[in-house]
């Protein structure tokens, strides 16, 4: 007997069982109902392509050009802040402003991921663009004034914060 | 000032993950290329919003020119929220709870270790990545002993312009390299990219810093240009290979999870990089030798990475896509 003619036999042993527990669906218990319905990566195609899908490539493209592309800019807010602004300010105040955004906007994602796996875009990207709008119209405000409260560690060694500035600052991520 | 770090911090990326999220519900066999495109956005912000500010910012102030980058971002915003859906029903379909939501470390110990390696690899390929894009405007400053003023007054014009250079031949990289991604397998993609990575850094930024001397500046534009063409990769492919590695119900958990381990890797790499300028008692651009080979170091340990997860998936068959 070949292998190939073994496999079926064993096939065609296993498969009587197989039906009757798709017919027994019902008298399942719970769990293994709900087991059944969790969908597989088998169970989905992808359009790959039309108007439909390109345009949630755009979509995704002005969204990401609205989050990353603040994220390239933080140079030119920089360099306005510490020669304009914030002058009497030193350098590694300033920079920590833009290591703490840079560092939040990796660090949150590991909230946002699966929450985005469960409820789908649109509601957190509603929330991003309040967020974002609120944060640049607060920037928009800013004058020297309001600083002294916000500055964080005066004494800090100054290298770390420049250089955690200068990241922000650089077009790190893109 | 803070309200700036926290709230655009969370807006950011509050955006890009969801963004990038619902790319992978649309597209599974090209979606290199796909993400290739949505994260040109990155480079056309970073191009235009500076150019947008320089013109602005001389001549209705401040407050005035951050509002109407306000307004900007209003309107891609908007875009983006009306464009962006997603495709595939939560795993769990109806019966998707907070639970869902809650962050997991079991994607790391999936038996194969590929998802561990990975994260290692894409923190390495991070940290060699920012190496160049943050210090290339201050190594032209080192290179051609400009002042230390110079950023004001515009002496230093090009160095700012060397990275406008950098992004957008990273932008038309990261087209190219979704493309043939798709075709060849993203892994493989990563492996040869990161390969030349390491080349333009060790064979051509290595090189400008220690040969004393050079007549003009070739050898440091060819290595921009060869640099931003293919680590163009670094930034889009990533999150496609990290999708390869599970289902689309759960890319936004994985994609998420490896990005935050980065933000860390991030964040303790500037001492790093910081602490290698100071630990080099030369001056000028020799300074700059020690952040190079670090760069080129972390570029290898990448591509090792990549290299195994690749051999632990797929075999010894170099020409199967992966």
């Amino acid at each position: 007997m070949t292998l190939s003619s073994e496999q079926d036999t064993i096939q065609s042993n296993l498969q009587p069982p197989n039906n009757e527990g798709v017919h027994d669906e019902k008298h399942r218990p719970p769990i293994l109902r709900s087991l059944s319905h969790t969908i597989t990566s088998t169970d989905v195609t992808y359009p790959e392509g039309g108007r439909e899908a390109w345009s949630v490539v755009f979509g995704a493209f002005c969204g990401i050009c609205a989050s990353i592309g603040i994220y390239n800019s933080c140079g030119i807010f920089e360099a306005y802040m510490s020669a304009e602004l914030l002058s009497h300010e030193s350098k590694s105040s300033v920079g920590w402003i833009f290591g703490i955004y840079a560092f939040v906007t990796w660090f949150f994602g590991v909230q946002i991921g699966p929450t985005f796996d469960a409820i789908g875009p649109t509601a957190l990207m509603v929330a991003g663009t309040v967020c974002t709008l609120g944060g640049i119209f607060a920037l928009s405000a800013c004058t020297g004034q309001s600083v002294s409260r916000t500055r964080l560690h005066p004494k800090q060694h100054l290298s770390f914060p420049v250089i955690i500035g200068e990241l922000a600052l650089s077009f790190m991520h893109c | 000032m803070l309200a700036f770090s926290l709230l655009t911090g969370t807006g950011t990326s509050l955006l890009v993950n969801p963004a990038n999220g619902s790319v992978a519900h649309w597209f599974n066999e090209r979606r290199g290329l796909a993400s290739g495109v949505a994260f040109m956005g990155s480079s056309f912000g970073g191009v235009l919003f500076p150019l947008i500010l320089q013109s602005l910012l001389p001549q209705i102030g401040w407050a005035w020119s951050i509002r109407v980058l306000g307004l900007i971002l209003f309107v891609f915003c908007g875009i983006g929220v009306a464009l962006c859906r997603s495709r595939v029903p939560p795993r769990n379909g109806t019966a998707t709870t907070w639970r869902d939501t809650l962050p997991s470390t079991q994607i790391f110990f999936d038996g194969t270790g590929a998802m561990t390696v990975t994260t290692i690899g894409v923190v390495l390929t991070d940290l060699a990545y920012f190496i160049p894009v943050t210090y290339v405007p201050s190594y032209y400053i080192a290179r051609q002993n400009l002042p230390s003023n110079s950023t004001l007054t515009g002496e230093a014009a090009f160095a700012y312009q060397l990275l406008a250079i950098l992004n957008a031949s990273s932008s038309f990289g990261r087209l190219v390299a979704g493309w043939v991604a798709d075709r060849l397998g993203r892994y493989n993609t990563m492996i040869v990219s990161l390969f030349f990575c390491t080349v333009s850094v060790l064979c051509f930024w290595l090189p400008d810093i220690l040969i004393a001397d050079l007549p003009n500046t070739g050898l440091l534009i060819v290595f921009v240009l060869l640099f931003g063409f293919v680590s163009g990769s670094n930034v889009s492919l990533l999150p496609v290979c990290l999708g390869q590695l599970c289902e689309t119900q759960e890319y936004g958990r994985y994609y998420a999870t490896c990005y935050t381990v980065v933000s860390f890797g991030v964040l303790v790499s500037t001492p790093i990089a910081g602490g290698l300028l100071d630990a080099v008692e030369v001056s000028g651009k020799l300074k700059y030798w020690g952040v190079a080979v670090f760069t080129g170091l972390c570029y290898v340990g990448a591509l090792l990475s990549f290299i195994w997860v690749r051999w632990r998936l797929k075999g010894e068959d170099w020409r199967a896509k992966f």
